[in-house]
């Protein structure tokens, strides 16, 4: 698997606290990268030293195959944009001229691409508008369109729906879907609202305490998280054979509980059980979130 | 950097605060102009352009940190020290722009005192109004770099601009000592001799200064002023070093310079045994070697300050760490 960003043992120590510790992260190219974590976890510190805010304090990261002490980095950064904590904009210029001004920035040399993006982030109607009088959504879908000049291969989104109203958490989720389907740019998102992370992320990296607790993928992820009935009998080989005999998916977790992944008839499975001698003793519904998820995968780090 | 230097000049060409300081530098010129026309040599105009700037570019400098636009510039690859030098070449730029239009509206509303100072001191003076007016956007924007918050900057600016000024109030002049005495305006007026040399009454007088200041004849004609402040060497030190360093120094002794050459627009009609003020003083200005070579060895100083206050302000901004 090609990788846009991968990190060897990255760390960040303010004075006495280490905001990261020891971090090996990797970001497959092509992908929506969710890092999740509580606030504090090293989440912006991440992405502070990636786009080179922040020089790290031990270890190193590869940034579209260029180490970080190499002296081409800079030409690397070039090809990487990012929306870090709040957009950075000029409050007292219009849409166009903040995206002009980035332009200028990067050294593009043409203007002819800002009608088009300022389209894509949908603010047409607001173009002539100062952004001092933007609203929060507003703003953020114009910083996403500045990470976006210069088509960039890889967009480092800090928080992006933080404060939003509804609306506006949905036109984010569509636009970072849009830019990596349509322009095939590589996102890492940054955020704690695990569910709007869970719609559009394909792999997860679990941030806590500025350690990397996790990295995985989202079809893992999914299937750790699946819809599932969690079933206690008096012997779960009785449960096997009737949900074999039913052609039902479980996963057997102990002596006298196993998992089901599908809905089954409740009256052909007390039947098949009695058949077998099999004492059903309780039947419960799971839907385990990616919130559950990362809460059990935090408590258990906690806890160890 | 050439993309920085684009990018800076069009956020400043958009920037409403830049325009209002070249309106206002333009008028306060305008005003001086008049002034000095008018009624007498005032030169009070080089503390209001360095508020300008104070304001202009702590509060440019500052808003790329507080509204955090500095980050796309570093995530765009550009390094810190580019960015900082290229605030830097901005600064002088937009300095530039207003000491042009500053001396533009000077010289248009007072002709006459450019045509009756010599061409070369002319532009040594003008020279050296620019060199230290670079040198106060340089300190301005270093101290908005490091500062990192417009608010704060400004106001540190201010008071430092303050402070540069207050302190230069109670130096003795050029700070050379001994030194000799020089001709100027006053003396010339009340007690210069027809050869060119001060009375024995003048010298009376002179010798009642407050301060145990003595001034004394010497055999090849010159005046040695003795004061007992320069007896102190801390004094005498932090003077020598604030004449050099205080940009604030350098527009008080073109200041000095002009008036010199040029004096008050009231004496300009005082008539002399025929002569006018201006002919009467023109020997004497002509002859000012000692004061003329101190403008030669500030024009010498500026680049050295303007790289030296940089190259610091760089340093201990490299140190801090963005917020």
């Amino acid at each position: 698997m090609e990788y846009i960003l991968t990190t060897n043992s990255l760390g960040k120590k303010y004075r006495h606290f280490h905001a990261l510790d020891n971090i090996s992260l990797h970001v497959p190219k092509g992908s929506i990268y969710g890092l999740v974590g509580k606030n504090g976890a090293g989440k912006t510190t991440l992405i502070r030293v990636v786009c080179g805010l922040q020089e790290p304090s031990t270890g190193e990261y590869c940034l579209c195959s260029v180490k970080n002490t190499d002296a081409g980095i800079s030409k690397a950064r070039r090809r990487v944009s990012a929306l870090v904590e709040t957009p950075a904009l000029y409050l007292d210029m219009n849409a166009y001229d903040n995206l002009k001004q980035q332009c200028l920035i990067l050294g593009v040399p043409s203007f002819d691409e800002i009608p088009q993006i300022i389209k894509f982030v949908g603010l047409e109607g607001a173009k002539k508008k100062t952004v001092r009088n933007y609203s929060l959504g507003m703003k953020q879908r114009l910083g996403i369109a500045i990470a976006m000049i210069g088509n960039p291969d890889f967009i480092l989104l800090d928080e992006p729906i933080n404060g939003l109203d509804p609306q506006g958490i949905i036109e984010v989720r569509e636009l970072i879907l849009k830019l990596n389907r349509e322009r095939q740019v590589t996102v890492l998102v940054s955020s704690h609202i695990l569910d709007e992370l869970s719609k559009i992320a394909t792999h997860y990296g679990f941030l806590n305490g500025g350690h990397l607790v996790k990295e995985t993928s989202a079809e893992e992820i999914n299937l750790a998280c699946r819809k599932c009935a969690v079933v206690t009998v008096s012997d779960v080989k009785g449960l096997a054979l009737v949900l074999d005999e039913m052609k039902i998916e479980y996963e057997v977790v102990s002596d006298t509980e196993a998992k089901i992944y599908e809905e089954p008839n409740i009256t052909t499975l007390v039947t098949g059980l009695l058949k077998h001698n099999c004492e059903l003793i309780s039947y419960q519904q799971k839907n385990e979130s990616l919130e559950n998820y990362f809460i059990n995968l935090i408590g258990g780090v906690q806890n160890e | 950097m050439s993309n920085l230097l684009h990018a800076g000049l069009h956020r400043y060409l958009k920037s409403k605060l830049f325009w209002l300081a070249v309106a206002v530098t333009a008028i306060s010129s305008y005003l001086w102009g008049y002034w000095c026309r008018e009624a007498y040599f005032e030169d009070m105009i080089y503390f209001v352009q360095f508020m300008i700037f104070a304001v202009l570019f702590s509060l440019e400098v500052g808003r790329e940190f507080d509204e955090g636009v500095f980050r796309n510039k570093i995530v765009g690859g550009h390094s810190k020290s580019r960015i900082y030098i290229s605030e830097m070449i901005l600064a002088a730029e937009a300095t530039c722009l207003m000491f042009f239009i500053s001396s533009v509206v000077f010289a248009v509303l007072n002709p006459h005192v450019i045509s009756i100072i010599p061409a070369e001191i002319i532009i040594k003076v003008y020279i050296n109004s620019l060199t230290a007016n670079i040198i106060c956007s340089v300190m301005i924007v270093a101290i908005s770099c490091i500062l990192q918050r417009r608010i704060i900057a400004v106001t540190v600016c201010s008071l430092l601009l303050c402070l540069c000024l207050y302190s230069l109030s109670g130096s003795v002049y050029w700070l050379t000592e001994p030194r000799f005495y020089e001709v100027d305006a006053e003396s010339v007026y009340d007690n210069l001799g027809e050869n060119g040399t001060l009375s024995d009454a003048a010298i009376e007088d002179l010798h009642s200064f407050d301060d145990g200041t003595v001034i004394k004849k010497l055999e090849n004609g010159n005046y040695l002023v003795e004061s007992p402040l320069y007896r102190n060497k801390l004094y005498t030190a932090f003077e020598y070093c604030n004449g050099y360093l205080n940009p604030f120094s350098n527009m008080v002794m073109n200041c000095d310079m002009l008036y010199t050459c040029f004096g008050d627009s009231i004496l300009s009609e005082y008539q002399q045994d025929g002569n006018t003020y201006y002919e009467t003083l023109k020997p004497y200005y002509e002859s000012d070697a000692m004061k003329e070579n101190l403008l030669n060895k500030r024009l010498l100083a500026a680049p050295f300050l303007i790289v030296a206050y940089s190259g610091i302000g760089l340093a201990v901004y490299k140190r801090r760490n963005f917020r």
